[in-house]
């Protein structure tokens, strides 16, 4: 399953209590896609992260708190 | 690009799973004969030896030369009770090694990066130590060959974030001097890298596809 999360935040960025429900939502998705992509055991996962204009994302072992590339 | 993963128990099916993964992406070739696992480079050179007995005289090198390697011993590589996990593509692959204390209470005792500078070497890369709280001084020594580099570099190479909090991607330098400088172009060290947790991840960063166990990330998209 791929889950692009910006695109999930897009839909519901501008809507009343935006906020909070971008906040739960950004959270779960993160978890979501964090363990349907890393899979387990000798299995890789189909989910990716969708990291384009993401902060404070834990991506496997890293925590990235912006990411940048040199 | 096709991402594979798996768990090894000991050299030997360690350098079943390069054979099947990492040739010839990365290898021209690996063969495991007398408890050694050999691996060559497009030229044929020696770039990777393993003996792996678990006699207490084992070790890992890592060739820049002919008769020049960098070598851990055992004593920092895995050699028993101990979770040896490979996961990597046709640009990469990482030999990650986690003793659990308990479900919730483990470190890595050896995490080694594979994969070819832009000068298309065979870059080897791993840590003298790392541990669960390496993360937390922001700098991190590694020791680092890719054939034919220049032997007159440093063995080891003190990292140290460039920006503040940031987590980056970082091509690394293999080889630093001006005029002759080699890096990874798709492998790449994340500075700011927790090391408290397991797995692995996927994630999509302008639109190229990158695995990471949260000391690496390997570009895995063809382009």
């Amino acid at each position: 399953m791929a889950v692009d999360i910006t695109q999930e935040l897009e839909k519901i960025e501008n809507n009343p209590n935006g906020s909070v429900v971008k906040d739960a939502i950004y959270d779960a998705l993160l978890k979501l896609a964090n363990a349907e992509g890393g899979g387990s055991g000798t299995t890789v996962g189909d989910a990716w992260f969708v990291l384009d204009g993401i902060k404070n994302a834990t991506v496997g072992r890293a925590s990235f708190s912006e990411i940048v590339i040199d | 690009m096709a991402i594979t993963r798996a768990q090894v128990a000991n050299i030997s099916e360690l350098a079943a799973w390069m054979q099947a993964n990492a040739v010839p992406s990365i290898f021209k070739s690996v063969i495991y004969a007398n408890s050694i696992l050999t691996a060559t480079d497009a030229d044929d050179n020696v770039v990777l030896s393993i003996k792996g007995a678990q006699n207490g005289s084992d070790y890992l090198r890592a060739y820049r030369a002919e008769n020049n390697y960098l070598e851990i011993a055992f004593a920092e590589f895995p050699n028993h009770s101990n979770t040896i996990e490979v996961i990597g593509c046709d640009n990469g692959f990482i030999i990650d090694c986690i003793v659990y204390y308990t479900s919730n209470y483990y470190s890595r005792q050896f995490c080694a990066l594979f994969t070819k500078t832009n000068n298309e070497k065979v870059a080897i890369i791993f840590p003298s130590t790392l541990s669960a709280t390496a993360s937390s001084s922001y700098t991190t020594t590694l020791r680092h060959v890719a054939f034919g580099d220049s032997a007159t570099i440093a063995t080891t190479t003190t990292f140290t974030p460039e920006a503040g909090q940031q987590t980056s991607l970082t091509a690394w330098k293999t080889n630093p001097d001006p005029g002759a400088v080699s890096y990874t172009p798709k492998a790449f060290y994340l500075d700011m890298h927790s090391g408290y947790s397991s797995g692995i991840g996927k994630f999509v960063l302008n639109g190229e596809e990158y695995i990471t166990n949260g000391y690496w990330a390997i570009s895995c998209s063809t382009v």
